[in-house]
């Protein structure tokens, strides 16, 4: 199988490494396309599968599910390469075909020993991109990332293992949390899918990445991780209630934020709750909704980042306090960035909301009705942060008195694709919804959609505009704000190190207790080390004997009184 | 009949040619010839050990009768797959190692007189194999003190006159120890009246439990954790490897603590019976707990160690506790697992100690921080530590996966599956210190003068080494003989 696609975009990385920085960038990006022709022209009953031992791998197999994502991989890595057109390094060059592969591989995967391979590729490909951006903040947050996501593959191979101790086979299929497998896949796809408590790496390593690289990285990993859900734990009731938190809590931190990625960042995991939602839920409309909600995030999230990512290749700034009035510089970026945000806030005629509507609708049909209000107001909370945050501050606001140029050429491209496939899908959303995994008999544009949409961003418009008229609303402060990620990267380092010290004085303590009731008796006082680390005198040694001893007799008749 | 087959009398041979060896050294008092005499005698038990398991296979057991008088009265030497398992392991080992003892690496320990050395070796094996092949508890006991005493007298030749406080720190726990079991012994003997273990595991399962038990049972799970060095009874173990020989280390790594595993899967799953020892009684619960601390904490240990010697010591330590994790499942897919890490934790143990050996050997020191980038002037041995370091993490196609992986099989099937964490969390930080070591020998400057170093390996060097290391390998990769012989042997356990 010389055509699967996640070879042809390997096979392109290895080629252009012969190829000199000026010619690698066209080579590049011949590949994604070549690879998108062929993957509309394969015939999906093909697979591709290998033995090894006694384990069947099938490293590719096709169905509706996965065509569409691997269209959308596809795209969002032409999207990505063509903005990126003025990267030179060859670290980031190979990554921008390796890490699109790896998704690829991960989706036409067809069990779950295939898939750890391509999750784990995903994870050492995409860290590239951080890295890339040279700073020793960006280093660590690379450092970061990849623990996380090394974890989040580990257990997606523990509960491979599981599953071929239990049944014998690999192949992918649907889980359920009964067997113990199910909950080590579900462990590691929400460590990917950012689940609540499980988000930070999302939150801490994208702002970090390069301009061109965010946009990479917010195409692929999250969705992989949707894409896994989808298959393997549609219908589980938990997801829908995770989905809800996950849109519902990001908008909090989302308002407050200052770096206007991580601000994205935030929406992103909001996004994603509404496509776990849907997962959850699992009907045949709900998954439809949550397939194209994640297509439709791609290329619109994709086009905010690349905003955004123009801005801080144009100015080097990405927080908020400090930009504003960029509109009379960059008219075009702001106009591109207007679409973005009029997508992802679901205006009507726009791309987020033929999806968006699509799990609001499901979630009204299962009677989820406390579900369906926690996610009208994520969506009122999304066109808030989203939707006028920032082209609001980065583009209006108060004037910073920056007056870059446009951005390049090639990003306005870029833009103008993705600005292009949301007007398009916006308002002929059947271009999408022919190719989504189930049949879809479902009318966005009829009279109530409409009108409770606009009421809603009519509404919150009217919000953020009496806030911001009153001064209520949170000002842009060049502060930190704590998330949960503040228990591993602050609250877990001082408590340990007090632990340690409290241990410490708690042994020595303990130890001049002893020594001071019996001399005899008491090993001497030792504060220098832990006490198995040193060699233990004779007498220690025979101390320790004799407790033992009498601790273990002790044990035993009590265990067994005679 | 007064014809003789020596094929008859294999068991009691196993123990009295290294026994007659002894001081035959002694008496002799040439050094060639002692050297000569233990390799052959080595040879020979290892044929020995052959031929008794050509007797037994499959399923079979010899009872041997000590001057032709019956069981419960006389002495019984018994041998069936269990034995025969543990025999080839420790022959297999005395062979390599007593062939790497007669050469230049370790020729400064012999300058007090290699009689004697080697005479305290050859009684220190026949009293390893006496605890073997014995079926008589207090016999058990005399040859534990036999290996015990001319084990001290082993570690006290080393080079370092700290060898002198090492052996006195094994003295002292090693008496304390005995002594235990001694007790335990005693206690047996006054509630039973009989010494034979098949006796009195009958006897005292007619008996029913009593306080006496209880005592017997604590003594001696305490007694034989000192000689296996489970955790926290370990303490004499890191000095003794480190300060001892090279050629000792290597000898007693593969078969001092692997013999005290074997007397205590006989005390507990014969003697006391399983239901009893880790059913009713929660000797199992104290032994895994004393185990999963040991395979945690001692691979942090290591990773602190400045001695190279010492730092290989500390995953005898952590291994033990793999074993001890095998046999406390009482399944016989446990013991199986238990028995097949004995038998792969010692060749692995015994190479790396004999490559370790030549390369102190050559360099003078065993300062791991003076040991940089020698791995390029001594390729062999440090490449053999690197297979050996990886065996001990257990890295697939390895003797440690091997029976790792049957290990948590075996825990997994007995539904202790959460014995896996720990198992493969000890392995995980096994890779800390390993990687170390791969670090300093290739990559860190050289502290040394590489070149003064250089001196051509020996054949009483590498062929020992060549063999365990292949043995080794062919054991990593094709391990269905070793399971085989795990599986029966353990079967002959749980049959009684």
């Amino acid at each position: 199988m010389i055509n699967a696609p996640f070879l042809i975009l390997f096979a392109g990385a290895a080629i252009s490494w012969f190829f000199p920085a000026a010619l690698r960038k066209p080579v590049l990006l011949i590949f994604p396309v070549v690879g998108l022709l062929n993957l509309i022209a394969l015939d999906p009953s093909q697979s591709w599968t290998v033995s090894l031992f006694d384990v069947e791998l099938t490293l590719f197999a096709l169905d509706r599910l996965s065509f569409i994502f691997g269209v959308l991989f596809h795209i969002a890595a032409i999207i990505g390469l063509v903005f990126a057109w003025h990267v030179e390094d060859r670290p980031q060059h190979l990554a921008s075909l390796l890490y699109p592969g790896s998704a690829l591989g991960v989706v036409f995967a067809g069990d779950f020993l295939t898939m750890f391979v391509f999750w784990e590729c995903l994870a050492l490909s995409s860290v590239f991109f951080i890295t890339a951006r040279g700073t020793e903040r960006a280093s660590r947050a690379a450092i970061r990332y990849l623990v996380i996501q090394v974890v989040s593959g580990v257990l997606l191979l523990t509960g491979a293992l599981f599953l071929f101790h239990d049944s014998g086979s690999v192949a992918i299929r649907a889980l359920s949390l009964d067997e113990p497998a199910g909950l080590f896949f579900l462990l590691a796809f929400g460590i990917k899918a950012a689940f609540p408590m499980l988000h930070n790496w999302l939150t801490d390593a994208y702002p970090e990445a390069t301009a061109s690289g965010t946009v990479f990285l917010s195409a692929f990993t999250t969705k992989v991780a949707v894409y896994a859900l989808a298959r393997s734990f549609a219908g589980l009731d938990m997801l829908i209630y995770i989905g809800a938190v996950m849109a519902c809590f990001p908008i909090f931190y989302a308002v407050i934020e200052n770096d206007l990625r991580r601000v994205l960042g935030y929406s992103m995991i909001n996004q994603i709750g509404f496509m776990v939602c849907g997962i959850g839920i699992g009907s045949e409309l709900a998954i439809n909704g949550a397939v194209a909600h994640a297509f439709n995030d791609v290329i619109f999230k994709g086009l905010l980042m690349m905003s955004m990512g123009a801005v801080l290749f144009r100015t080097g700034e990405m927080r908020g306090s400090e930009l504003g009035g960029l509109a009379r510089s960059m008219p075009r970026t702001t106009g591109l960035c207007i679409v973005g945000a009029a997508s992802i806030s679901a205006f009507p005629l726009f791309s987020g909301f033929v999806s968006k509507s699509m799990v609001m609708s499901a979630l009204l049909i299962e009677h989820h009705e406390w579900v369906w209000l926690a996610m009208l107001f994520a969506s009122a909370g999304v066109f808030h942060h989203a939707g006028i945050k920032i082209p609001y501050f980065a583009f209006f606001a108060h004037d910073s008195g920056k007056r870059p140029r446009e951005a390049p050429a090639h990003m306005l491209i870029a833009m103008s694709i993705a600005a292009a496939l949301c007007i398009g899908i916006g308002c002929y959303p059947w271009l999408l919804y022919d190719n989504l995994p189930f049949a879809v008999d479902y009318r966005p544009f009829d009279i109530p959609h409409v009108v409770e949409q606009t009421q809603l961003l009519f509404f919150s418009a009217m919000a953020f505009i009496w806030l911001q008229l009153n001064g209520l609303y949170p000002p842009e402060l060049k502060s930190t704000n704590l998330d949960s990620e503040w228990l591993y990267r602050r609250a877990w380092p001082s408590l340990y190190g007090r632990l340690c010290r409290i241990a410490g004085w708690g042994q020595a303590r303990f130890y001049e207790a002893v020594g001071s009731l019996t001399n005899a008796l008491a090993p001497p006082l030792r504060k220098q080390a832990f006490l198995l680390l040193m060699p233990w005198s004779v007498r220690e040694m025979l101390m320790i004997l004799m407790i033992l001893l009498a601790a273990i007799l002790f044990l035993l008749f009590l265990h067994r009184p005679l | 009949m007064r014809d003789i087959a020596v094929l008859d009398h294999l068991p009691i041979l196993q123990v009295a040619v290294p026994l007659l060896a002894a001081p035959l050294c002694v008496l002799i008092g040439h050094r060639g010839f002692s050297r000569g005499i233990t390799v052959l005698v080595a040879a020979g038990m290892f044929l020995i050990s052959l031929l008794l398991a050509g007797q037994v296979y499959p399923d079979g057991s010899l009872h041997y009768l000590l001057g032709g008088w019956p069981a419960p009265w006389g002495i019984e030497y018994r041998v069936d797959m269990l034995t025969v398992a543990i025999l080839l392991t420790i022959n297999l080992v005395n062979l390599i190692a007593s062939m790497f003892s007669i050469s230049r690496s370790d020729r400064k320990f012999n300058r007090r007189g290699s009689t004697a050395f080697y005479a305290s070796w050859l009684l220190c094996v026949a009293g390893l194999n006496g605890m073997v092949v014995t079926n008589d508890a207090f016999n058990v006991f005399v040859f534990l003190e036999i290996s015990s005493l001319s084990t001290y007298v082993l570690i006290s030749c080393g080079r370092d006159p700290k060898s002198l406080l090492a052996a006195y720190r094994y003295l002292i726990m090693g008496a304390v120890g005995a002594t235990f079991i001694l007790l335990s012994i005693g206690l047996l003997y006054m509630q039973a009246g009989t010494l034979n273990i098949t006796d009195l595991s009958v006897r005292i399962a007619d008996q029913g439990a009593s306080r006496t038990m209880i005592m017997a049972l604590v003594f001696f799970v305490v007694g034989i954790a000192i000689k296996c060095g489970i955790m926290p009874f370990h303490d004499w173990l890191p000095n003794a490897y480190c300060y001892a020989p090279n050629t000792v280390t290597a000898l007693l790594s593969g078969t001092a603590t692997k013999v005290a595993i074997y007397v205590l899967l006989r005390f507990m799953h014969d003697l006391f019976s399983v239901g009893y020892s880790l059913g009713e009684m929660p000797i199992d619960l104290i032994l895994l707990a004393c185990a999963i601390a040991g395979m945690l904490i001692a691979p942090l240990i290591a990773l602190r160690e400045s001695s190279l010697k010492r730092m290989f010591a500390w995953p005898s330590v952590a291994q033990i506790s793999y074993v001890i994790v095998g046999v406390c499942l009482g399944t016989e897919q446990g013991v199986a697992a238990a028995l097949l890490h004995v038998f792969n934790h010692s060749v692995v143990k015994v190479m790396v100690f004999i490559a370790v050996g030549i390369l102190i050997a050559r360099t003078g020191t065993d300062r791991i921080k003076h040991l940089g980038s020698v791995a390029h002037t001594h390729r062999l041995a440090s490449y053999v530590i690197l297979f050996g370091g990886l065996g001990l993490i257990g890295i697939p196609g390895t003797v440690g996966f091997v029976s790792k992986w049957v290990l948590i099989n075996a825990a997994v099937e007995q539904g202790s599956w959460w014995l896996s964490i720990p198992i493969l969390l000890g392995s995980l930080t096994s890779v800390s210190y390993i990687w170390r070591i791969v670090e300093i020998l290739w990559a860190k400057p050289a502290d040394l003068d590489l070149d003064r170093t250089r001196s051509p390996i020996t054949v009483a060097e590498w062929l020992p080494l060549v063999a365990i290391a292949l043995v080794t390998l062919w054991f990593g990769l094709n391990a269905s003989l070793s399971m085989e012989l795990a599986a029966l042997a353990a079967s002959s356990l749980a049959g009684g």
